[in-house]
């Protein structure tokens, strides 16, 4: 197992030189348009998304709706707190908290 | 001012981003840790790769068994924006020659392009300064790495600490100071909405090129047929 995930480092370090790299080579002059600056935003929205919902909708792989589903609670929760504090770290502690709360009180 | 200076400028301009760099790069260590991954592999990462989001979803999707192909798929798009970065850096860095070209593009981050895109604009681009905001980033992304891998070896299994919670809140604090307009949050319900519909429909972790591609579509046609 370690040599593989040594192997699939390397392949994502390596891919990830090709981001850094290529186009500061291939392109000469190039101007960037304001437009393309604004959708390389999208990009981590999208990706970002993609991963957080399916692991809070179907923690187990089975899409789970309900009350029962504390990663989906906890989720949205975080969600409230971060938009309303903008402080990071102290959001990502307190939906733990919450997660373990959950956990304990309502033996979920 | 001498090379050392410029050099020393640029250590010095990092300093405020510290604690950010550190608290994420402690994160990372730990959840790593605690994924299955090895202290020589998380903090071999960190060396090797040196981005943040990427490190973050491969740990993620590691945990849920994504095949590995997806991981380098998944990692690939989300570093993609480098490749414009890069670009615009690209004009300065060219004539630093190929061995600075090749060392300057291994440390690009998103905070060393942020600060040394500004610096050229109002300085005269200059390859040592550039050169000490990446390495004083890299040196502290490393570092705080190695500390929360080894506090990670320390805690116990990961539903006991709710850990396992931690991955997912740390992206949604990762993104949500990225949603700045409507067309953000039109974006961001579209892949959810995808990334469902992949999840019944799709075989096992099809979803996630499925929905990064669909939402990252989404996201250029709002931008692209606005009007001015």
């Amino acid at each position: 197992m370690e040599t593989e995930i040594v192997g699939l480092i390397i392949g994502i370090a390596a891919l990830t030189f090709f981001t850094r790299f290529a186009f500061a080579v291939v392109l000469k002059k190039v101007k960037i348009s304001e437009k393309w600056n604004r959708w390389i935003v999208y990009i981590p929205i999208a990706v970002f998304t993609t991963i957080i919902v399916p692991s809070l909708l179907a923690p187990n792989e089975e899409i789970e709706l309900s009350i029962q589903n504390e990663y989906l609670i906890a989720g949205i929760v975080t969600l409230l707190i971060a938009y309303k504090t903008k402080n990071l770290a102290g959001t990502v502690i307190i939906g733990i908290s919450i997660i373990l709360l959950l956990r304990a009180l309502l033996g979920f | 001012m001498s090379n050392a200076d410029k050099f020393l400028e640029g250590i010095k301009a990092v300093t405020p981003l510290t604690l950010g760099v550190a608290s994420f790069a402690i994160a990372y260590g730990l959840l790593a840790r605690k994924a299955g991954l090895s202290l020589f592999s998380l903090t071999l990462m960190s060396l090797s790769v040196f981005a943040g989001a990427a490190q973050f979803l491969t740990i993620s999707m590691l945990i849920s068994g994504t095949p590995f192909i997806l991981i380098l798929f998944t990692t690939f798009v989300v570093n993609s924006r480098y490749l414009l970065m890069s670009a615009s850096l690209g004009s300065y860095t060219r004539k630093w020659g190929t061995g600075w070209q090749i060392l300057l593009s291994f440390l690009l981050s998103d905070e060393s392009y942020a600060l040394t895109i500004s610096y050229f604009m109002k300085n005269e681009p200059n390859k040592y300064y550039q050169l000490g905001v990446s390495l004083g980033l890299y040196i502290k992304w490393a570092i705080f790495t190695l500390i929360g891998g080894l506090l990670g070896s320390f805690l116990g299994g990961p539903q006991t600490w709710g850990l396992d919670f931690a991955l997912p809140a740390t992206f949604i604090v990762i993104i949500l100071p990225m949603i700045t307009t409507w067309r953000h949050v039109t974006v961001c319900l579209a892949t959810a909405v995808f990334s469902t519909i992949g999840l019944v429909f799709l075989p096992t972790k099809w979803y996630i090129p499925f929905a990064t591609v669909l939402g990252t579509i989404v996201g250029g046609v709002l931008e692209f047929w606005k009007r001015k």
